[in-house]
């Protein structure tokens, strides 16, 4: 009996723990939503991996983006700068849809980084979408790439506004955290793949923030963490009424 | 002179984000990983992709990983072990990666072990142990680790791998003293 992988097979799995080796995941693929700084890692529904790109443009408190300009569509061979044209009065934001074409590393302007494995080229993955202000006198964006990483690109000048929280018959606030805060109840996807609501109260206990309040010392989160790592705790999802249940959503420590 | 190779070392690098350390690790344990995968499937395809696996796992938990004598070894072979027991379910995670692989019918240039036939035995008794059980018996007996060892890679405590041990070896003998078959490695204490 051989007792050796096949090569062919062999060489395929070691390529691809390179590719996973050299990610650095410093963006969530098709989870970011990234805008002014003031929201970057907008909580619940960008950072904790809850709500889709696709998905959120609903929720009161996301940014509404209105396209000023026809978007540009280019595709390049490693690194490049993409003309945009002057942008328009009122642009505040820069909307960017990268597509990896091979496996490569791909920074945007302002440092943050995706990488794109071979399993992710011609999957969803394979798609970024990414959002940046504008600078000021700002025309181009400059991709940054591994040598010879193909992608493509289509960008345009937006505005982006942010929509309010609502207010159910209760008077809690619900919608997406943002620059403003936390409303009362935070939308989240829960396990199901349903997008409704979280109690942030509900929240806080569940991933430590609570506790976090009550932390003296740098040992004391540590502790806090040790003893609670590897726990999952389930909490409710809600419609934006707050009570009717219609999921669960689950926080790791 | 050849520089001896530093897992520990290596590991560190790799859990850095350096593929090459990564790739390193992979070079020197996927032959073992794999014998012993195929030991505990039904099929080569299935050993390979329960090997991929582990060491996907090895990346994707790396910072649970605990290494004995500096080595990622004993995790890797607990790991496959516990892969192989609900094969299907367990690769579930990596299934779209290992139906992308090439693969190859066959190929020349065949390697035979000698310990292989020896260990067989082993491994056909170890598949009436549950998970925890069957690693530490590998662990043990074909991997020389200590049941201290072994039993930290299995998350269990010293004491409860030993008798744990003691208890899979004395079901297994009987087992075998049924069917009139001795294995050597079944026979002894534990260290």
């Amino acid at each position: 009996m051989e007792t050796r992988m096949s090569r062919v097979f062999a060489t395929a799995v070691r390529q691809e723990l390179i590719d996973r080796a050299v990610a650095i995941p410093r963006v969530r693929r098709r989870r970011l939503w990234v805008w002014t700084g003031a929201l970057v890692g907008a909580g619940i529904l960008a950072g904790g991996g809850t709500a889709i790109a696709a998905g959120i443009w609903g929720v009161p408190g996301t940014p509404q983006l209105a396209t000023l300009t026809a978007p540009v569509h280019v595709s390049e061979t490693g690194t490049a700068t993409v003309a945009l044209g002057v942008a328009p009065a009122r642009t505040n934001n820069v909307h960017l849809d990268l597509i990896c074409l091979t496996a490569g590393d791909f920074t945007f302007p302002d440092g943050a980084s995706d990488h794109c494995a071979a399993s992710d080229v011609g999957t969803r993955s394979a798609d970024t979408t990414y959002d940046m202000p504008a600078g000021p006198g700002q025309t181009s964006v400059t991709i940054t790439t591994s040598p010879s990483a193909k992608w493509a690109l289509t960008a345009g000048w937006t505005t982006a506004t942010l929509t309010p929280w609502g207010t159910n018959s209760h008077g809690q606030t619900y919608g997406a955290q943002n620059s403003s805060g936390t409303p009362d109840l935070i939308a989240a996807e829960a396990t199901n793949g349903k997008f409704g609501y979280v109690v942030a109260s509900q929240l806080s206990n569940a991933d430590g923030d609570t506790a976090a309040l009550h932390f003296m010392s740098p040992a004391q989160a540590l502790a806090w963490q040790k003893a609670h790592q590897g726990e999952t705790e389930t909490i409710p999802v809600y419609e934006s009424d707050g009570t009717t249940k219609i999921g669960v959503f689950t926080v790791g420590n | 002179m050849e520089e001896r190779w530093n897992e520990l070392g290596a590991w560190e690098r790799a859990r850095q984000h350096d593929a090459r350390a990564f790739a390193s690790i992979f070079d020197h344990h996927e032959g073992r990983v794999f014998r012993h995968s195929l030991h505990l499937t039904e099929s080569r395809h299935d050993a390979e992709d329960v090997t991929a696996g582990s060491f996907f796992e090895l990346w994707r938990r790396r910072e649970a990983v605990r290494l004995v004598g500096g080595s990622t070894l004993p995790w890797l072979l607990v790991t496959a072990t516990n892969l192989s027991r609900n094969n299907r379910r367990a690769l579930r995670r990596y299934r779209s990666v290992l139906d992308r692989l090439p693969r190859a019918d066959s190929e020349t240039g065949a390697l035979f072990e000698p310990s292989f036939e020896v260990d067989r035995d082993l491994y056909s008794a170890m598949r009436s142990l549950n998970s925890v059980d069957g690693s530490l018996l590998i662990l043990t007996a074909i991997e020389g680790l200590s049941v201290k060892d072994a039993a930290g890679v299995v998350g269990i405590s010293d004491g409860a791998g030993r008798v744990r041990l003691h208890r899979a070896k004395e079901r297994l003998r009987d087992q075998l003293q049924q069917h009139g078959e001795h294995i050597p490695a079944l026979t002894g204490g534990n260290k």
